[in-house]
């Protein structure tokens, strides 16, 4: 099994070669009420990689996401998730397809326990099997959440939550995790966990795309970024670049 | 570490199974001790009440949509199995299936629309077209309007589910509701009673995680209707006269509604409490005010809305559960917040 040790350091994958995108978004608009939130973002994500988007409140990170889950309309443009288009498969429908989002402010069942809140994650699967592992990587790796799985999730810390929203993300078996603001309420000692659980994450083979204001951080474990603005991507590149960039040294790390 | 779980959603049942059993026990022997006919009607509204509460409790309790207008589903019930019976002559064991599969049915058709609103809204939503139904009915020629059908008195027994004695009323209605409860058991633990709970607390998140929001409120209020319906063909072999009024009036889905909040909505047994505490209030107070005129019982009903409303939100199952915690020895909630832990 895979152990859940990050002692060695980890290196960006191998880009893989075109074709082999896990996800393609192209040019999509989305608006709340007519008021548009995103007017043209695309990005691309090939198999394996860790990719951020990222920008200030209000530029449209978490429509974006919404948006290729499938919570939020699309007003043009299309999403393909490994090459095939699922700009019209309804949010559930998408999820069975691989493509799950663990969303803004964890969105627990405060009243169901730990591992009710796990199985929930669990039932979109039918491989026992696979449900099994990955239920025993997620006790692994937070034996507090193992420790407490008859515990009633609201009475989790931040910190807590956000693994256990994390692992019931991964518990429907995604091919593709997006996750929403994941250090976002969580203590500041365990911000360095959260982002440790994501490089684990990506090593069971899973395709992330992450939305953090937590910019520094996100692009410092990111293959890729891509910065948006006002709806739109107004830059992207690996994360290195876009962390020695000016511009976004200037704009979000107060550099 | 190994925690050796398995994903299983069997709970330990041996202590709940015996207290069920024993309670099963106690209600099949019941109306042996107790054999005046008035008092036997009286467990028998006990128990149509518990059943029409604990099939409501499965989409108003579990899945969180509140249905006012369950009264649909009953009327739709009473009036297959009628028909059936007066028209063509069948038995009421086919008819009660058929009345229960008409009521998903329209449950289907009705919550297609109306569950593409939300809280109050859908509520609303119900109440109206239990209304319009209830209207529709009593202007239907065929269905005898405002007159009402009254079955025929001149067959009896089991076959045609008509009886002189209480006795066999009091065992059908019985069954029902262990049937309903049943079900209703299956649901809660399946993953199906999982998704349901999800829809009620967190929607949003329901829907991240793959579950389609409007199948499984559709299912939830279809087995809801079904299970509705079978009570009110019950209801009608047992008066053997059935009107728009006594099927379909919106007393009836509110107080569908009243016993499972009253009791404790979204617990198995809460609907049964209910049914027991509302039904003995509404029976003494009928004695009490017989002479008062009509309408007690909604004086009595909304009385009731406001004491729940302000004092227990959770029923009375769960105002039971909040004096169990603060009895002497009881056990602390197991809220308790420690450091967290990563494994290296």
């Amino acid at each position: 099994m895979l152990q859940p040790t990050l002692s060695e350091p980890v290196r960006p994958v191998a880009v893989a070669p075109q074709g082999e995108a896990m996800l393609q978004v192209r040019n999509i608009q989305s608006s709340y009420r007519r008021v548009p939130a995103i007017r043209d973002v695309s990005l691309t994500l090939n198999r394996g990689e860790i990719v951020a988007l990222v920008g200030g409140n209000g530029n449209g990170k978490s429509t974006t996401l919404r948006a290729v889950a499938g919570l939020n309309a699309l007003d043009g443009g299309s999403v393909l998730l490994k090459g095939q288009d699922i700009s019209s498969v309804s949010a559930h429908e998408r999820v069975k397809r691989g493509l799950v989002l663990v969303p803004e402010g964890r969105r627990l069942f405060p009243r169901l326990t730990v591992e009710q809140n796990l199985m929930l994650g669990g039932f979109t699967t039918s491989d026992a099997a696979k449900r099994e592992e990955t239920l025993q990587f997620a006790y692994d790796t937070f034996t507090v959440l193992g420790e407490r799985r008859k515990q009633q999730a609201g009475t989790l810390s931040g910190g807590e939550q956000q693994m256990l929203a994390m692992c019931r993300g991964l518990m429907s078996q995604p091919d593709l995790l997006m996750l929403d603001e994941p250090s976002w309420g969580v203590a500041p000692k365990l911000v360095t966990r959260i982002f440790e659980t994501i490089q684990l994450i990506r090593r069971r083979g899973i395709t992330v795309l992450l939305v953090e204001q937590n910019v520094h951080r996100a692009l410092e474990i990111a293959d890729r970024g891509y910065v948006i603005q006002t709806g739109r991507v107004v830059m992207e590149g690996s994360g290195q670049d876009l962390l020695g960039n000016d511009e976004v040294r200037q704009a979000y790390l107060g550099m | 570490m190994t925690t050796g779980t398995t994903l299983s959603r069997k709970a330990p049942i041996s202590r709940k199974a015996m207290g069920t059993g024993a309670l099963l026990a106690l209600a099949a022997v019941l109306p042996l001790a107790i054999t005046e006919p008035s008092q036997q009607n009286f467990l028998i509204l006990i128990l149509m009440g518990a059943q029409m509460g604990v099939a409501w409790n499965i989409v108003g309790g579990y899945a969180g949509q509140v249905s006012l207008g369950h009264a649909v589903f009953y009327g739709i019930g009473a009036y297959t199995s009628t028909m059936l019976l007066t028209t063509l002559g069948l038995t009421p064991w086919i008819g009660a299936l058929a009345g229960g599969l008409l009521a998903a049915l329209f449950a289907l058709a009705m919550g297609w629309p109306c569950f593409r609103l939300k809280g109050h809204y859908f509520a609303m939503a119900t109440i109206a077209v239990a209304e319009i139904m209830q209207i529709l009915v009593t202007n239907s020629d065929f269905l005898e309007g405002a007159v009402g059908l009254y079955l025929p008195m001149d067959r009896g027994g089991w076959g045609w589910l008509i009886f002189l004695s209480k006795l066999p009323y009091y065992y059908i209605i019985l069954g029902l509701l262990v049937l309903t409860v049943l079900v209703s058991w299956a649901i809660e633990r399946s993953h199906i009673g999982y998704y349901f709970r999800a829809i009620k607390d967190e929607p949003e998140a329901a829907r991240a995680l793959g579950v389609s929001l409007t199948r499984y409120k559709l299912i939830a209020l279809s087995v809801s209707a079904f299970l509705t319906a079978m009570g009110g063909s019950f209801y009608a072999q047992k008066e053997m006269f059935i009107d728009p009024g006594s099927v379909f009036a919106g007393t009836i889905s509110i107080k569908i509604a009243l016993i499972a909040i009253l009791g404790g909505v979204g617990r198995l047994t809460g609907p049964v409490l209910g049914a027991v505490i509302l039904i003995t209030i509404e029976e003494y107070s009928r004695t009490l005010f017989g002479s008062t005129g009509s309408g007690t019982d909604m004086i009595i009903y909304a009385a009731m809305i406001i004491l729940v409303a302000v004092f227990s939100p959770s029923g009375v199952l769960g105002l039971l559960g909040d004096l169990r915690r603060h009895l002497p020895g009881a056990k602390p909630a197991a809220v308790k917040t420690e450091k967290m832990e990563v494994r290296p």
